[in-house]
Parts: C-alpha cells; sequence; structure tokens
C-alpha cells in the first residue's frame, strides 16, 4: 500500500463551554496521497479552519477540547507523539501559508530575518550567509525581481502581491511534504489571486509537495484543486475527483454552493438560493 | 433628451502626503441614468473607493463637478443631498454601531432627516426590517447577535431609511460567503425595481459585476479606460486591461473557460 501523507481517520471535535458542549467536527475522514492537491470547501463556520489547526497540532494540548479519531501523518499517529515532536514537524515537514500575507509576516523583522527563524528551524546552525544564499535562490523562483533589496525589507514595504510571493516562499523553503493554504490570496485582488495560484501550483510540483487547500471560492478550487471535499456544519458531505464533482454534484448542498455562484457568460442569473436548508443534512455521496 | 441623475465631469482627487503627490483619481467623468446600475471595477489602489467617497461628500474634489439631477452638489453637502446619497460597505460588523440596538441603529436617519413622526418610527423600523427580510422581533436585538448576511441586511436597511435615491455600494458582498452573497444579490436586484434605485457598484469580483451592472467603468492608476455596456465588456472589451483581469477571475463551468480562453487569446494577439 502507498503510504498516505496524511490521513484523518473518523475525526471528531468538541469544545467544551460552561454550561454547553458545541460539536464542529462530526467523524470526518479524508486522505491526501503525496504529490496531490487537495481541497475542503465550505462555509465559515462549517470546520474548515480548525481541521487545518487539527492537522498542524495547534489545539490538541488545548484543555476544555475533545478529539476523538485519528490523525496520520506520513503514517505516524499524532495521538501518540508527543507535543514536542509535534512542534518539530510544523515549519519543517509541514507549513502553512494564510489568507492575508501582510498580517502574517511580522511586521518588526525585514524578510531575512524571518526567513533565518524559519531555515533555522530544520537546520539550527545554519549561518546567516547560507540563509541569504537559500532565501535569495528560492526569491527567484518565486520570480521576485530583486531578492537582496527584498530581504532587506520590511513586509509594510513591499505590496500584497509580493508578501503574498515571499509567504510561499517561505513556506516551501523546508521542502515540507504537506503545505496547507488557508484562502491564499483571497484577500487580495484578482490578479494577484490568480498569480498566487498559478506560482503555488509551478512550485509545488517542483518540489513534489502535497498541498491541503482550504477555501470558500469553487473558482478557485476548480482551478487549482485534484480531489475535493464538501463540508457542512463539520460534516463531509461530499468527496471525489474536482472534475466529477464539477460536473456532476450529487449532495443538496454541494448544489446549492455551485448554483449560487455568480458566472461571467450572458444569461447566467443568480438562481434562487434554497433557503430550506435541511436537505443540507443528507448523507454523504462519493464519487 | 432627460437629465442624467448623477453626472460627475473631469473629476480628480490628489492626495499630498510628506511632499509627495499622489494622483488618486484623473479626470474621471460619467453620467449614471435614473434606475441604473454602474460598476466601477479595478484592483485596489485604482482610485475606485476615492471616486465613491467624492460623489459621497466625503472628500472635496481637487477639480471637476458633481452634478445631481442637473444641479451642481456643493462641496459641504446640505442635509438634503445627505439623505439622497447613501452608502452600504464592505464589512458590516464595522460600519454598525456594535452598542446599538438594530431599531436604534435603523431609527436614526429618521430622525436625523425628520421622516415621520416620532410616534410612526417604530412602525417604520418594522417596515425597513421587513423590505430586507428580517423578522421584526430583530429591532431589538445587538449587532454581534446577528450573521454577517443578516449584518449586512440591516446596512442595507439603514441606507434605505432615508429614502435615497442613489446608493453607492462599496464591495457589498466580498465579506460574504457564495449562499449569502446570492441571498443579499437577489435583495438588492428586488429593491432596485421595487423602489427605482440607482446603484452606483464598486467591486473587483467581475462574476458579481456581470449579472448586477448595467455599465461597467474600468479604473487603473486612478484613470479611466474603459466605460462600456456589461455585455460588450464580457464579449469584446476595448482594453487589454480589461481582459486580463475577466482571464484572472477563477470561473466554474465550461461555457465560462471558453468565454475565458477567447479573452486571452485576443490578449495575446494585441500585444
Amino acid at each position: 500500500m502507498k503510504n498516505l501523507t496524511l490521513e484523518i481517520i473518523r475525526l471528531s471535535l468538541t469544545f467544551e463551554g460552561l454550561m454547553e458542549t458545541n460539536q464542529v467536527l462530526h467523524e470526518i475522514s479524508l486522505n491526501i496521497a503525496p504529490k496531490e492537491k487537495v481541497a475542503l470547501v465550505g462555509e465559515s463556520g462549517s470546520g474548515k479552519s480548525v481541521t487545518a489547526r487539527l492537522i498542524l497540532g495547534l489545539l490538541q494540548s488545548r484543555a476544555k477540547t475533545k478529539i476523538q479519531g485519528a490523525i496520520r501523518f506520513e503514517g505516524q499517529e499524532f495521538g501518540w507523539i508527543t507535543e514536542k515532536e509535534r512542534d518539530q514537524l510544523r515549519g519543517t515537514r509541514m507549513s502553512m501559508i494564510f489568507q492575508d500575507p501582510v498580517s502574517a509576516l511580522n511586521p518588526v523583522y525585514n524578510i531575512e530575518t524571518q526567513f533565518h527563524e524559519v531555515l533555522r528551524r530544520k537546520y539550527p546552525l545554519i549561518t546567516r550567509r547560507q540563509v541569504r544564499k537559500e532565501a535569495i535562490k528560492i526569491l527567484e523562483d518565486v520570480h521576485i525581481v530583486h531578492p537582496e533589496r527584498v530581504l532587506k525589507s520590511f513586509p509594510f514595504q513591499l505590496s500584497g502581491g509580493m508578501n503574498q510571493r515571499v509567504m510561499i516562499a517561505m513556506g516551501l523553503i523546508n521542502k515540507p511534504t504537506l503545505l496547507i493554504a488557508d484562502e491564499p490570496g483571497t484577500a487580495l485582488d484578482v490578479t494577484v489571486q490568480d498569480q498566487t495560484l498559478h506560482l503555488m501550483q509551478e512550485m509545488v510540483a517542483k518540489r513534489e509537495t502535497s498541498v491541503f487547500l482550504i477555501s470558500h471560492n469553487l473558482g478557485v478550487v476548480r482551478e487549482f484543486s485534484d480531489r475535493l471535499y464538501v463540508i457542512y456544519q463539520g460534516r463531509i458531505v461530499e468527496e471525489g475527483k474536482t472534475e466529477d464533482v464539477f460536473a456532476d454534484p450529487r449532495h443538496p448542498y454541494t448544489k446549492a454552493l455551485l448554483a449560487a455562484v455568480p458566472g461571467i457568460t450572458s444569461g447566467n442569473t443568480i438562481a434562487d438560493v434554497i433557503n430550506d436548508t435541511s436537505a443540507f443534512r443528507a448523507p454523504k455521496e462519493v464519487h | 433628451m432627460t437629465t442624467p441623475l448623477l453626472e460627475v465631469k473631469n473629476l480628480a482627487k490628489v492626495f499630498k502626503q510628506d511632499g509627495f503627490e499622489i494622483n488618486a483619481v484623473r479626470d474621471f467623468s460619467v453620467s449614471v441614468k435614473k434606475g441604473d446600475c454602474l460598476a466601477i471595477v479595478g484592483e485596489s489602489g485604482s482610485g475606485k473607493s476615492t471616486i465613491a467617497n467624492m460623489i459621497l461628500g466625503v472628500h472635496p474634489p481637487t477639480s471637476g463637478e458633481i452634478h445631481f439631477k442637473g444641479k451642481p452638489l456643493s462641496p459641504r453637502r446640505r442635509k438634503n443631498e445627505r439623505r439622497v446619497l447613501q452608502l452600504v460597505q464592505q464589512n458590516p460588523y464595522s460600519s454598525i454601531n456594535p452598542s446599538r440596538r438594530i431599531g436604534a441603529t435603523l431609527k436614526l436617519p429618521l430622525k436625523v432627516h425628520g421622516i415621520g413622526s416620532s410616534q410612526d418610527r417604530p412602525g417604520r423600523v418594522e417596515e425597513l426590517l421587513a423590505e430586507v427580510g428580517l423578522p421584526a422581533s430583530y429591532a431589538r436585538r445587538a449587532p454581534s447577535t446577528l450573521s454577517g448576511g443578516q449584518c449586512q441586511r440591516v446596512a442595507i436597511a439603514r441606507a434605505l431609511a432615508s429614502q435615497p435615491e442613489l446608493i453607492v455600494l462599496d464591495e457589498p458582498t466580498s465579506a460574504l460567503d457564495v449562499l449569502v452573497q446570492a441571498r443579499v444579490l437577489i435583495l438588492l436586484q428586488e429593491l432596485q425595481s421595487k423602489r427605482d434605485l440607482t446603484y452606483i457598484f464598486i467591486t473587483h469580483d467581475l462574476a458579481v459585476v456581470r449579472n448586477m451592472a448595467d455599465r461597467v467603468a474600468v479604473m487603473r492608476d486612478g484613470q479611466l479606460l474603459e466605460l462600456n455596456p456589461t455585455g460588450k465588456i464580457f464579449e469584446n472589451p476595448d482594453h487589454n486591461y480589461t481582459r486580463s483581469l475577466i482571464s484572472a477571475s477563477p470561473v466554474i463551468t465550461k461555457k465560462e473557460i471558453k468565454l475565458r480562453e477567447k479573452l486571452k487569446a485576443g490578449l495575446v494577439r494585441e500585444r
């Protein structure tokens, strides 16, 4: 059997409040093979981002959080390793890029210092000179014209698109096996978003990285991912190859989502959205 | 020929900062008929919000004139000039006062502009809520108890409260999910035909523009590149930049992919 990069088996997550408990994930299962680009689509509050945080191991040590099920990263069971071991995975074997690059980068350090911080996670003894060499190399890969100047800059001196490139470069510099992208570029313009997606595609193909893309933008998902999962209120409602799901959506929620996207061709008016959401609780559809 | 509802002539805005001059808007002219929806699209920093702010009277223009119903609007707006031009902003959570109940938020414009007597106002608030599809009991709620889509409906109701003729919609749905966005867009279309409203729709989402606007103004670096009916913009745009904007927007159907490919092909040929 091929070793999966990420495997999530019947994962449930419950936040315990003072008076009530709030179950945000209901036995979700998903997997990502090496070099595969998988998307998780859903509306806000559907559990997309907590899933990403669980994969990164950021919620496991939180009190009042009940987790059931298993997360396996490269065959390693998350429940069995210590907090310290989980910490060592972040930034080296798995990394994440965020929605808004300007706020994700630290405004009080220049780009070079931030690259140093990232590289030090994998190579604790790396020198400043090696950092510069590695960083220039990867910045050239993300098509930045003057990498030396960018390294000396602070994030607020660069445009949104430049920051986005820097963040992608930082996410990939340690050659992680899994890149988690939470709505990359949606805080930016369409043209920058388009560049971001193409750049990510190019970079992960070169480095053989798997990608877990979290998005509510169906257009982005169609263009980027090989396979997708649709999540609604903490339950996976449909999964399949991207082209299959877009050609033949089966679950009522997926159908409603696709109908709600405004199109750019004529005679493509916004459909009346069904206000009755009870059908969205229908069982999962698998392609 | 009837006079257009809004006519903007050679509008320009220069911001001065630390001795630098920034030309936010250069020589922008457009006229909007009553009942029309004009979309202004462009990347961030293209000057689209500055135009909206000048129309609303937030910043006085550096040069140029704004005429409303054939009469020039003064840089310092009178109360009635403020009443007929209203705004709906992008993020409803920050545009609505969080410490005021929904009812009080909707009552304020009625009070300021002296619409109806104070006894009628609770009834009017109920009507406004009904118009945007919210139950009357929401008047007693705080904004924090509402979802993003519901909050945006309140923002729309607040704009409607003062019985405006033109509403500037500054990215009204880009903070919302697709399903919620579709519902809000349908609501906006219904209100437009019911109240005979004129919209200026500012956005960078071209798919939304396709479904809402009658005409589209494409902006870049403060300059108006192209002003054409929506159909022409999407089938045979005059400007290469418009082509590249459309081919950058993510789409979901085969028909749309075809259209995008066509525009992309045109882009290469003209180079």
